[in-house]
C-alpha cells in the first residue's frame, strides 16, 4: 500500500499540475493505476511491453527515479525518528522531536515548500536553521537548538509531556535533532541533500515498511538508556 | 555558512511577491494566485512601466528563487564592498502565501568593475551572514520592460 502511494504520488509528479489527470494517492491498485503505469511504460521509458507493473528496484521503478529522482523524509511520531529515502533507498537516519500534544505535529504527506537558512522564528523567538516548511502555517523540520540536549528532552518528554511547554520553547514544528558532534553533521547534511524541491515529505503514526531495524534499535537504545538512570537513581 | 550552502529557496507556486529595490530602480513581480502569471512593475529613473511577463522575465525571475552561497565571507567583507565607489546595494524580497513564514530578506552588494566578472555580495542583516552569490540573481533588474 506504501509502495503504491509512492508510485502514484510519482506518476503524479509526471503527470504534472493538470489536476484532471492526476491519480488520486490512496495507495490502493487500481485499474486507473496500471493505466497510467503502462502509459509511463510506452511513452516515458520506451518499453515495447508495457505490463502495467512496478516492481521494487525494477526496471520501471529505476526510471521513475530516475524521471523524479524520488527524495522522501519519512518521520515516525512514534519513534521520533527521521529517515530520509533517495529512490527507494534509505541514506539518512537519526531522531528526532516532534510537536508536544499541545502543539501536535501534523501527520500526512506534504511537500517541501521552502527552504531557509539560517531561520530564526519570530513567533518563538529562537533559532530554527536549516527551517524546511511543509505547511502553509509555518510547520518546518528544522535543526534543533534547545537549551537541554536532546535525551533530557525526550526522557523528560517520557515522563512530563508538558514539561517543554512549560519552557516555553519552540513546540509548533517538526523539531530535528541530534546527539552529538558526529550526528550533526550527518543531518546537516541529510536536510541539504534531502531538502529538494521535489521532496515529498510523510509523517506517519507508525513506523512505515522501509526498514524497521532503526526502530528496533533506537528503542533498544531508549531502553538501555532508562535502565542507566534507574541505576543511578538512589 | 559554508561555502555552498542553500540558504534560500522556494517552490514557483509559493512565490506571491519578488522586489528588487535599488538607489535608483525598483523592479516589482506579483500576482494574485500561484496559478496566475507573475506582471511586473518597473521603477526606472522616475519612469514607470508595467508588463506581462515574457520568458526572458520568468528565467530572471527563477534566478530568485533559490539563493546559494558560493563562499563564505567575514561580516566586515559587505562592509568593504560598499565602502568602495560604484557600489550598488539592491535589496531583495520574496513573499509566499502563507502569512505564518516570514517573506525572505536579502541585501544585495554589486560591484562594478569591468576589469572583472560582475560580483555580487549577500548579506542576510539579521543574522550577520555574509557570503557571495552568483551575479544572476540580479538579472531581472538589467532586462527590458516591453
Amino acid at each position: 500500500m506504501c509502495f503504491a502511494r509512492v508510485v502514484q504520488g510519482g506518476l503524479n509528479r509526471v503527470i504534472g499540475q493538470a489536476a484532471s489527470a492526476r491519480l488520486a494517492t490512496s495507495g490502493v491498485f487500481a485499474k486507473e493505476l496500471e493505466q497510467a503505469i503502462q502509459l509511463f511504460q510506452r511513452m516515458g521509458l520506451g518499453l515495447a511491453s508495457a505490463d502495467g507493473r512496478v516492481d521494487p528496484r525494477g526496471k520501471t521503478w529505476r526510471g521513475l527515479a530516475d524521471t523524479l529522482s524520488l527524495k522522501r523524509i519519512i518521520v515516525s511520531l512514534d519513534n521520533q525518528w527521521l529517515d530520509a529515502l533517495e529512490d527507494g533507498r534509505r541514506v539518512f537516519g537519526f531522531p528526532c522531536v516532534s510537536g508536544d500534544g499541545a502543539h501536535p505535529t501534523d501527520k500526512g504527506t506534504f511537500r517541501v515548500s521552502r527552504k531557509a537558512h539560517p531561520y530564526r522564528s519570530r513567533t518563538y523567538d529562537v533559532d530554527m536553521n536549516y527551517a524546511m516548511f511543509f505547511t502553509a502555517d509555518g510547520k518546518a523540520i528544522h535543526q534543533y537548538h534547545g537549551f537541554a540536549g536532546l535525551t533530557a528532552v525526550r526522557f523528560l518528554r517520557h515522563n512530563a509531556s508538558d514539561w517543554q511547554a512549560a519552557q516555553g520553547t519552540a513546540r509548533d514544528q517538526v523539531r530535528l535533532a541530534w546527539l552529538g558532534a558526529a550526528r550533526r553533521s550527518q543531518c546537516t547534511c541529510a536536510l541539504q541533500l534531502d531538502a529538494e524541491w521535489h521532496a515529498d515529505l510523510r509523517i506517519l503514526r507508525r513506523p512505515g515498511g522501509v526498514d524497521g531495524s532503526h526502530a528496533l534499535r533506537w528503542r533498544c537504545l531508549r531502553l538501555r538508556r532508562l535502565r542507566a538512570v534507574r541505576r543511578r537513581t538512589p | 555558512m559554508k561555502s555552498g550552502d542553500e540558504v534560500f529557496s522556494t517552490l514557483e507556486e509559493e512565490v506571491l511577491s519578488v522586489r528588487l529595490r535599488g538607489a535608483h530602480e525598483q523592479v516589482t513581480a506579483t500576482r494574485k494566485s500561484s496559478a496566475a502569471p507573475f506582471r511586473d512593475r518597473f521603477e526606472r529613473a522616475g519612469a514607470r512601466t508595467e508588463c506581462a511577463s515574457t520568458p526572458e522575465l520568468e528565467a530572471a525571475l527563477k534566478q530568485t528563487f533559490s539563493i546559494r552561497a558560493r563562499q563564505s565571507l567575514d561580516a566586515n567583507a559587505f562592509e568593504r564592498l560598499m565602502a568602495l565607489p560604484k557600489v550598488d546595494v539592491i535589496e531583495l524580497e520574496v513573499i509566499g502565501p502563507g502569512k505564518a513564514i516570514d517573506p525572505f530578506r536579502l541585501s544585495l552588494a554589486s560591484s562594478v568593475d569591468r576589469k572583472r566578472a560582475p560580483h555580487v555580495e549577500a548579506f542576510l542583516r539579521e543574522y550577520e551572514s555574509a557570503f557571495s552569490v552568483d551575479a544572476r540573481v540580479l538579472d531581472l533588474l538589467a532586462l527590458p520592460c516591453r
